[in-house]
């Protein structure tokens, strides 16, 4: 199988299976935020957030933020996901040169930017507001490392403006024909 | 181009945080009071670095080896990454060195995550651990769809920067 169609097989694979984890786990979320039928949330410290069927927990103001931050940073994935998918389909049916792409990459980018700076807060959040401490680290481990994703994002910012490069290029060569 | 600047800072900062990070590891488990070169390797053997259910019913060796294997690869991504940004510039944008470290990028990325999708598949079925339906981890960015994906798209861009590069030699011969 040729690289392009593998990469468009996984790229896909992966959308749809974030894009209806997020919004089952949304959905469900919300609803047993709202509702009082036994289903509950408990706001586990450690874990984040955790769906629970068996405890109704009194929840909070604080733990309503933290829910809804934890949302925030699950659609920013989903959106840094599908603009990178878009952007790859475009580029596998051979359209590489487009605004599109360069638009959809730049947009990953940034997506991807804001998804690791909702992490952080989230993060801070959970220890401002139940430790009550402020604590500061770097995570130099793994893919799924604050930096790594800032300077992955970075780069497909640059790789945005040099497809927009390549967009010009291939536009002065047309008019040369 | 202004981000290229910032770009080139954070993956110094990061390349730089990363061997400091492993040297601090291998300080702090050898070299302090009660402490051991067999500490260190407990400790790598010890690690869940690989996310999810732990591998205890593994042997340490494996362990140890699966760890190390890990870490060097993710050194290795990061060597090329760093690399391919330095060597991004204004002049030379598409150059064939960029293009080869790009490569070395996606292989390795591939590479990672076939490590991980056999730990988390074959692996369980040899030691009669069971198959778990979702054994991969979908949600974030170390998820091994998304590394895969990563190492695809890497390779991809270097074949785009080829067909860029091509472009620009045909625009600097015109003129």
């Amino acid at each position: 199988m040729e690289t392009n169609q593998l990469l468009k097989i996984t790229i896909n694979i992966f959308f749809y299976v974030i894009l209806f984890s997020v919004l089952g786990l949304s959905l469900f979320t919300s609803y047993a935020m709202i509702s009082h039928d036994g289903v509950g949330i408990l706001i586990d410290k450690d874990s984040n957030v955790v769906l629970n069927s068996a405890y109704e927990a009194d929840l909070t103001f604080r733990d309503y933020m933290h829910v809804l931050i934890a949302i925030l940073e699950a659609m920013f994935f989903t959106l840094s996901i599908y603009f990178l998918r878009k952007a790859t389909l475009e580029m596998v049916d051979g359209r590489i040169f487009t605004k599109l792409v360069a638009n959809s990459l730049r947009n990953t980018g940034f997506m991807m930017i804001i998804y690791k700076l909702c992490g952080i807060i989230k993060e801070q959040y959970k220890n401002i507001v139940y430790d009550s401490q402020f604590t500061m680290s770097f995570d130099f481990n793994g893919f799924e490392s604050f930096i790594f994703i800032f300077v992955l994002g970075l780069f497909f910012i640059l790789l945005s403006s040099v497809i927009n490069n390549g967009i010009r290029m291939k536009s002065e060569n047309d008019l040369t024909i | 181009m202004k981000s290229i600047t910032l770009l080139k800072g954070i993956i110094n900062f990061f390349f730089l945080g990363f061997i400091i990070a492993s040297l601090i590891i291998v300080y702090l488990t050898v070299f302090i009071p009660g402490g051991s070169l067999d500490s260190l390797w407990s400790f790598l053997a010890s690690s869940n670095i690989m996310g999810g259910r732990p591998l205890d019913y593994l042997s340490p060796n494996i362990l140890l080896v699966i760890n190390m294997t890990r870490v060097a690869l993710f050194f290795f991504i990061l060597f090329h990454f760093r690399f391919s940004v330095l060597k991004f510039r204004v002049d030379n944008i598409y150059g064939a060195d960029v293009r080869r470290h790009l490569d070395y990028m996606g292989y390795g990325c591939i590479i990672f995550a076939a490590i991980q999708i056999c730990l988390r598949t074959i692996v369980p079925i040899l030691y009669n651990k069971g198959y778990n339906i979702f054994p991969l981890n979908f949600t974030a960015f170390n998820s091994a769809y998304f590394i895969i994906a990563l190492g695809l798209l890497f390779i991809y861009f270097s074949k785009v920067l080829e067909q860029a590069a091509i472009l620009k030699s045909e625009n600097d011969l015109t003129i």
